[in-house]
């Protein structure tokens, strides 16, 4: 009796409820600050990106936009954050591929499913990753490079920022497509990696073009190709590693807008068409040029099916490589 | 803080003493033992490719060596577990510190995510005070609403921490 | 190199950037001295007001902030015994001790002065050698970096007065609590109980906050039962000539040890304090005043933890290699400004580079007629009875322990870390070194895997490799020194004994 009661309670309760939190249409809304989590700390490549863009977003939309920096497990902390937010279109993930695509591809246990909780909204942008190899091998261009790996099995170190990120990934996806064999060795991000890399102790890497272009430039590593279709308009005189012998090769991180599940349609359009729209700005671009990063833009569907062939592709990648995670 | 008075305790009683004397070693055996237990499932590796294992293995061998070590080299006179021989009365009371300050920070952040900083801090003070040996109910109450209200203050408006009050 | 460092005051010493010097330093110092928060926390607070500012103001600011906030983090470790930051525990050891002694006035002014003449030699060091100490942070390869790690870990077991094997156990159970959370070279978990929260590790200030400083408030509540004061009553503000005269020679020799430390990537600050401690312990002619007070114990570390915290920018602004978290995200804000940290730094945009360094010698001084006089405002925070005090700084250990992730596990994991550390000083356990091993473990293991893999398995790499030899026999040799004696001592004790 006394439970009916409580159940009647809480139904009239939740009715009520229901009643007076009426989703906002696209008129109300932002109608407060919108947070991009970015689920790395801030300094990193993502969340500079995310920064660049909030502050135009800020000025088109008027109200905050801010970045919410969560943190952990390669993002995987900061998606599962917005996976579990209010879908109202005022918290959104600001995603790079790890926690969307990598995370699929690895098998990686996570307590957010990549393809249901989140609505696409748009590729934010391409960070395509540049070849480097250390100045002592004996190889001045892309097909030495090959050359000399294939003559010298198991000799070649590459570096990696640690298990199953994407740079550890590509490398695996070179090895396979030049039948080289490489050791890999995988370290704690980027400025360990760095530090060897420059000591000669590991001889290859795969990296960010902003990452690895200073130090190209002093002439303390050399760089073999991009992994872009077009040149990389930072290293005009880098060529693309199409260019230099390796038909197709493409390869990089990107990042890309989601909004939690069930976030209205009419502010998802909005979403997409500001986002859109700060990313064609000129200071924006700029700004995202000069860091190696080329802004995209999308419609949603396009995000989505992008998404879907990197999982394919890296998913193949990982069987091959026979990469287990835990 | 004698070091011969063992034979002159009775037996068990005198037993149990020299066991909890070396309440330092226990824990340190203890602590090895837990350690293995806890890499069981972790690969030892090989040199050429060392596992997730070989490190905690290595921190339970010497967490274990110590342990012997603590054991068969008694620091000059006082044992470690010499105060352990304490009426029960006295041993509740000794806990209310331990139990009071964990106490008082656990129930910060217990409360802090569901009502706010401000309740949360003062819900913290109060307890902590009480602890600390204040009795006055009037000082400990009134101490604990202003330092909970300048600590708020001086987190959210000064620091711009991204805290509700409430 | 004179006229460049006479170029970087002109650029240090305009009107603006003096003044974000001056914002960047206070607010360090204020940060620092909060339980929990430390320079990365603050460090992210300020970097969004840096959008806005001109680049080497933005960056001058941000770096007075990172020194500002080791001088600040010292004076909660000589006060309330609360390090601030890792790299102020071991200042907490005599510094804390000084205080109980009435002097804690002298203890906050040798910790003032070390640390500014640490902060001028290396500022010195960073315009006349910083390629070349870049050269040798890159030159320490993976088995040289694992036996310093090695020879400090031996150090800080010698630390305390209590048993060398139980310091040690300390040092392994500080590895422990370090590589809890996910191998980075497979992926698994290690020793997460099922959290998820331990997914990432344990915090650093969880475990600093609650094995120093919930354990020792705990602790001193049981000791004394009635309203006392938290501390004996202060003689004399100044220093004595005796206390002046034993910290000159262990600043020196701290800010040698910070300065080369620093550049190292990882644990440079954390591990140069540990070091200057116990170098100063071994060489003092009265080591057993160690623990008790003794200036030394808090000159040299303050200054090695201040000159290794200038040095750290040298990696950044010669070859783009953070060597910290905190460095790093300074260079994150260098990149928001649109100037890439790399080699080209110095030459291309020298007026950064050099009016960095110049502003932070003129940031040091700064800090030192700050805190000079803040000495005496501080030494009557601590004739407020325990029974304020404690439930103050117990409140804001927690909204600091808190603020850090935003979550409350962080807080329960402190209080845990609190009753674990009463534990260990009831069992007579000293929790220093377990700070140091807590630190640097993941790098020992990290470089441990890595030295062997790149030597394909060849476990004598540790040897071969020249730095990797010395630094192993100075710890060995270090080992035998601290076993020794006590073994002599033991078979004193027999033979006296013996002889009754």
């Amino acid at each position: 009796m006394k439970q009916g009661i409580h159940a009647l309670f809480s139904a009239l309760l939740l009715a009520a409820g229901a009643f007076f939190a009426q989703p906002a249409g696209a008129a109300s809304f932002p109608s407060e600050p919108i947070k991009l989590v970015v689920g790395y700390p801030p300094g990193g490549s993502t969340d500079i990106a995310a920064r660049i863009i909030a502050d135009k977003l800020e000025k088109e939309i008027g109200k905050p936009v801010l970045v919410d920096n969560r943190a952990g497990a390669s993002g995987i902390v900061g998606a599962s954050t917005v996976a579990r937010a209010t879908p109202d279109g005022h918290t959104l993930l600001f995603a790079a591929s790890p926690e969307i695509a990598l995370v699929q591809a690895l098998g990686r246990q996570i307590n957010y499913n990549p393809r249901t909780d989140f609505e696409p909204i748009t590729i934010i942008a391409q960070v395509p990753f540049m070849l480097v190899i250390h100045p002592d091998v004996p190889a001045k261009d892309l097909r030495a490079f090959l050359d000399y790996a294939r003559k010298n099995p198991n000799k070649v170190n590459f570096a990696s920022y640690g298990l199953g990120t994407s740079n550890h990934l590509i490398g695996e996806y070179f090895k396979t497509h030049t039948d080289t064999r490489l050791v890999h060795v995988p370290f704690k991000g980027s400025a360990p990696a760095m530090t060897d890399l420059l000591a000669g102790r590991v001889q290859m890497a795969f990296d960010t073009v902003p990452v690895v272009l200073p130090q190209v430039e002093s002439g303390k590593l050399r760089a073999l190709g991009v992994a872009t279709k077009d040149r990389s308009p930072l290293a005009p005189n880098v060529p693309t590693l199409h260019e230099a012998g390796l038909p197709d090769f493409v390869g990089g991180t990107w990042f890309g807008l989601y909004a939690p599940a069930k976030t209205p349609e009419d502010v998802l359009a909005y979403l997409n068409r500001a986002f859109v729209n700060a990313l064609k700005d000129p200071d924006v671009s700029q700004k995202l040029h000069g860091r190696g990063i080329v802004p995209v833009g999308s419609s949603p569907a396009e995000l989505t099916a992008f998404a879907d062939s990197e999982i394919k592709r890296w998913s193949e990648v990982v069987q091959r490589a026979g990469i287990k995670l835990q | 803080m004698a070091t011969g008075g063992t034979s002159t305790i009775s037996g068990a009683a005198g037993l149990a003493r020299r066991f909890w004397r070396h309440a330092d070693a226990l824990l340190l055996l203890l602590l090895g033992l837990l350690v293995l237990l806890g890499s069981r499932s972790l690969a030892f590796g090989d040199l050429q490719n060392p596992g997730p294992g070989l490190f905690p293995i290595c921190i339970a061998m010497i967490l274990l060596m110590a342990a012997a070590v603590t054991v068969a080299t008694p620091l000059h006179g006082t044992s470690a577990g010499a105060e352990t021989g304490h009426r029960a009365k006295e041993t509740l009371a000794r806990f209310l510190p331990l139990v009071g300050i964990t106490g008082a920070s656990c129930l910060f952040a217990l409360l802090a995510p569901r009502v706010g900083l401000l309740a949360a801090s003062l819900a913290c003070v109060l307890v902590a005070t009480v602890v600390c040996g204040n009795r006055h109910p009037i000082r400990v109450l009134l101490f604990s609403v202003l330092l909970a209200l300048a600590t708020a203050g001086l987190f959210i408006e000064i620091l711009r921490l991204p805290f509700p009050y409430f | 190199m004179l006229d460049n460092l006479l170029f970087g005051f002109g650029v240090a010493l305009s009107w603006s950037n003096l003044a974000f010097c001056f914002v960047g330093v206070t607010a360090g110092t204020l940060i620092g001295v909060l339980p929990g928060i430390g320079p990365l926390a603050g460090v992210a607070l300020l970097l969004p007001l840096t959008y806005s500012l001109p680049p080497i103001g933005a960056i001058i600011m941000l770096a007075g902030m990172y020194y500002g906030a080791q001088y600040g983090g010292s004076t909660t470790s000589i006060l309330l015994r609360l390090p601030g930051d890792s790299s102020s525990v071991v200042t907490a050891l005599d510094g804390y001790a000084m205080a109980q002694r009435g002097r804690a006035g002298a203890a906050l002014t040798i910790a003032a002065l070390s640390s500014f003449v640490a902060g001028t030699l290396s500022t010195l060091l960073l315009a006349l050698a910083a390629p070349p100490l870049a050269a040798v942070a890159l030159s320490f390869g993976p088995a040289d970096y694992f036996s310093l790690v090695v020879l400090g870990l031996i150090a800080a077991a010698g630390l305390g007065h209590g048993s060398v094997a139980k310091s040690v156990a300390m040092v392994a159970l500080g590895l422990l609590l370090g590589i809890v959370g996910i191998d980075i070279t497979t992926g698994m978990l290690r020793f997460t109980l099922g959290l998820r929260e331990l997914e990432d590790g344990i915090d650093l200030v969880s475990v600093a906050i609650g094995l120093f400083g919930f354990s020792h408030i705990i602790f001193s509540l049981e000791e004394s039962r009635s309203e006392q004061r938290a501390v004996a009553p202060i003689h004399k503000l100044s220093l004595t000539r005796q206390e002046l005269r034993d910290s000159a020679l262990p600043t020196v020799r701290g800010s040698l040890l910070g300065s080369l430390l620093g550049v190292l990537p990882g644990g440079g600050a954390v591990l140069s304090s540990f070091v200057s401690y116990a170098l100063e312990k071994r060489i003092s002619k009265q080591p057993d005043a160690f623990g008790q007070g003794a200036a030394a114990g808090v000159a040299g570390p303050e200054s090695a933890n201040n000159a290794a915290a200038q040095t750290s920018f040298i990696p950044l602004l010669t070859l783009g290699i953070p060597p910290n978290a905190v460095i790093a995200l300074i260079g994150g804000a260098m990149v928001l400004q649109g100037i890439t940290p790399g080699p080209e730094v110095i030459d291309k945009q020298p007026a950064l580079f050099w009016g960095v360094v110049a502003s932070m010698w003129i940031g040091n001084l700064m800090l030192l007629l700050l805190n000079l006089p803040l000495v005496g405002l501080w030494v009557q925070l601590l004739k407020i009875p325990q029974t304020y005090l404690f439930p103050a700084v117990i409140l804001f250990a927690s909204i600091g322990v808190y603020s850090t992730n935003g979550r409350a596990f962080d807080v329960f994991l402190a209080a845990a870390f609190g009753v674990l550390g009463y534990g260990l000083l009831k069992l007579r356990f000293e929790p220093a070194p377990l700070m140091l091993g807590f630190v640097l473990g993941p790098l020992l293991e990290e470089n441990f895997k890595r030295a062997l893999l790149l030597s394909r398995g060849d476990l004598a790499v540790f040897v071969t490799e020249p730095k990797s030899l010395v630094l192993l026999g100075l710890a060995t040799a270090l080992l035998c020194v601290f076993t020794l004696p006590s073994i002599a001592r033991r078979r004193h004790k027999v033979f006296a004994e013996s002889d009754n």
